[in-house]
């Protein structure tokens, strides 16, 4: 159970796509909004702050 | 017998009235009790004796076929305005909600004995626990309550002493799929099941009351009711910090709550310390913490994928007083399931002869129920009224791609919605095709018994002036490299993980800030 961890596989696993966060982090916006006006602002404000740090989504081609 | 509380009383005359049993059993939970309910069982056929030699006092349950899990589409919360319980929840308004489920209960108990069970989730004399009354005509229900709560004659009295207690009303009813339902009445604190006997739908105090009507208390009072297991760490100074984790299903949450250290670890001193494996209630106490107790008495686990190497304390329990549901046997009668060892059982759940390559012989929910003080990294602490005091809170998910192993959230609004956003990734390996993501916030998509929105609201305001509050992280133990293989082992090496955020508790250890959150140093991984 000792097992190493290389440092191949801890970079991996360390690694931070922020391409893809963007993404996620609009899919976090539309799931925030499905509880409408419940959803506390401060949360939707929590992850438009992070959401702005991070690259622009690129615009889907219709 | 009756109760010295007058509306205990009254209910269980209504209840009588609309059911019709031949005959009321108020349960006291005694050794005694449970030998008569026991051969009870084993005359009709619920249960079977197993191997006797190798698992003493451990039964064989099998369910009927088509009730084999909780049914989240025939469970309701039915509070008088749709938008309480949110679209997190299927609504039925509750006039309408009795009507239908009242109608069903009528005579349901005809020829058989209503049993009256009295039962405090969390120790006994905590602040934190709550109490209950479940109704139903079953006694398999009875003997698991016996072990997944504190029930009979003491969480009485406390509930005689309170005067107050959540009503759950439970009937198999005849078993019938298109007869089934689970209702929720959180404004009246009051459960209605009917139709299904499998645990999550008949054990009223676990899923239905801990969690769904739990939910709803906790925010009119003040605390958190929460789908989380809660673990001690101690480290060899002897210091032990306790860590409360919320995981979606079949990611190891059990597995977590019994972690054996990596040999390294044991040498050095470390010891890991189970207080629940599925269900956290956390109060603020006076110096600012958050004090949690584990509402349940037992464990209530999935049998298949239990084996000496992903959870040997789980199998070290497992072989004394244990209740079975719908696992396999072997030729002298032992039971065995998926994951166990390399034995072929003779009968599969159903209790037909095993054919080999016929598909799985024990149920793939198949579980155990056994008292938690049987488990080996049991914990005394597990009964202290005050709780035990949470200094980390882990969410966590499954996620192939993108997900770091851990991070940790950088206060405590960014670790509501880090647990907010909490989701697990499904691959539909045959196409190909990306995995597609479903969000569990908090792992209480299917438990929370009000409005999602309305809950991420609750948990923002413990962020008061005076309050320490635990640190926040994230985990996901299921990153894979891009050879399609798991990056981390996981397991015991998970303590690895767990160490590095103790070690930021104390403020022992750096992280690199990233945009998404804070994250170990590259060295602290590596060994």
């Amino acid at each position: 159970m000792d097992s190493k961890i290389s440092e191949h596989a801890v970079e991996q696993l360390l690694h931070i796509d922020e391409h893809g966060w963007a993404r996620e982090f609009e899919a976090i916006a539309d799931y925030l909004d499905e509880f409408g006006t419940h959803t506390p602002a401060r949360l939707r404000e929590e992850a438009a702050r992070i959401a702005a740090q991070l690259p622009s989504v690129e615009q889907k081609v219709a | 017998m009756t109760s010295k509380l007058a509306t205990l009383n009254q209910w269980v005359q209504e209840v009588a009235a609309l059911t019709q049993p031949d005959r009321i059993h108020w349960c006291d939970g005694s050794a005694a009790e449970l030998q008569v309910l026991t051969q009870l069982m084993l005359d009709r056929g619920d249960l079977q004796a197993l191997n006797p030699e190798t698992h003493p006092d451990c039964y064989l349950h099998r369910s009927h076929p088509s009730d084999v899990a909780r049914v989240e589409h025939l469970t309701f919360v039915c509070t008088r305005h749709p938008e309480d319980a949110g679209p997190n929840n299927n609504w039925m308004h509750p006039t309408e909600a009795h009507a239908e489920i009242d109608a069903l209960f009528a005579g349901c108990m005809k020829g058989r004995t209503l049993y009256v069970i009295p039962y405090c989730m969390g120790p006994i004399d905590s602040p934190i626990a709550r109490c209950g009354v479940e109704i139903t005509d079953s006694p398999y229900v009875v003997a698991n309550m016996r072990l997944m709560t504190r029930m009979g004659d003491a969480a009485l009295a406390r509930i005689e002493r309170e005067g107050h207690f959540v009503r759950g009303l439970h009937s198999i009813g005849d078993l019938d799929p298109a007869r089934r339902f689970i209702m929720h009445f959180p404004e009246e604190l009051t459960i209605k099941s009917i139709g299904s006997g499998y645990g999550g739908n008949a054990l009223l105090g676990k899923k239905c009351h801990a969690l769904r009507i739990g939910s709803w208390q906790a925010r009119s009072e003040g605390w958190l009711a929460e789908h989380m297991l809660i673990v001690g760490i101690e480290n060899p100074q002897g210091e032990t910090h306790y860590i409360a984790a919320a995981f979606p299903s079949a990611c190891g949450k059990t597995n977590l709550a019994m972690l054996i250290p990596p040999e390294g670890y044991r040498e050095a001193g470390w010891k890991v310390w189970t207080i629940g494996d599925d269900i956290c209630w956390m109060s603020p106490g006076e110096d600012g913490r958050l004090w949690a107790i584990n509402p349940e008495a037992g464990f209530f686990g999935v049998a298949p994928g239990t084996g000496a190497k992903t959870n040997a304390n789980a199998l070290a329990m497992l072989n004394r007083e244990a209740i079975f549901t719908n696992v396999a046997v072997t030729a002298d009668n032992q039971p065995w399931w998926e994951g166990l060892d390399e034995r072929v059982p003779t009968k599969d759940w159903k209790g037909n002869d095993y054919v080999p390559g016929s598909g799985p012989a024990a149920h793939p929910n198949s579980r155990f129920t056994v008292a938690a003080k049987r488990c080996p990294s049991w914990t005394p602490k597990a009964e202290d009224a005050r709780g035990v005091p949470i200094s980390a809170i882990v969410f966590g998910g499954r996620r192939e791609s993108l997900v770091p192993l851990v991070f940790e959230a950088r206060d405590w609004t960014h670790g509501v919605l880090v647990g907010a956003s909490m989701a697990s990734e499904t691959t539909a390996a045959a196409t190909g095709a990306v995995g597609v993501v479903r969000r569990d916030s908090m792992a209480m998509k299917p438990f929370c018994g009000y409005n999602f929105g309305d809950y991420f609201a609750h948990w923002l305001s413990f962020d008061q002036a005076g309050a320490k509050l635990p640190k926040i992280f994230h985990v996901n133990w299921f990153r894979k490299g891009s050879d399609g293989k798991f990056l981390w082992p996981g397991f015991g090496d998970n303590l690895r993980v767990l160490e590095w955020m103790l070690k930021r508790c104390e403020g022992r250890v750096e992280a690199v800030d990233t945009p998404v959150g804070q994250l170990p140093q590259r060295r602290r991984l590596e060994s």
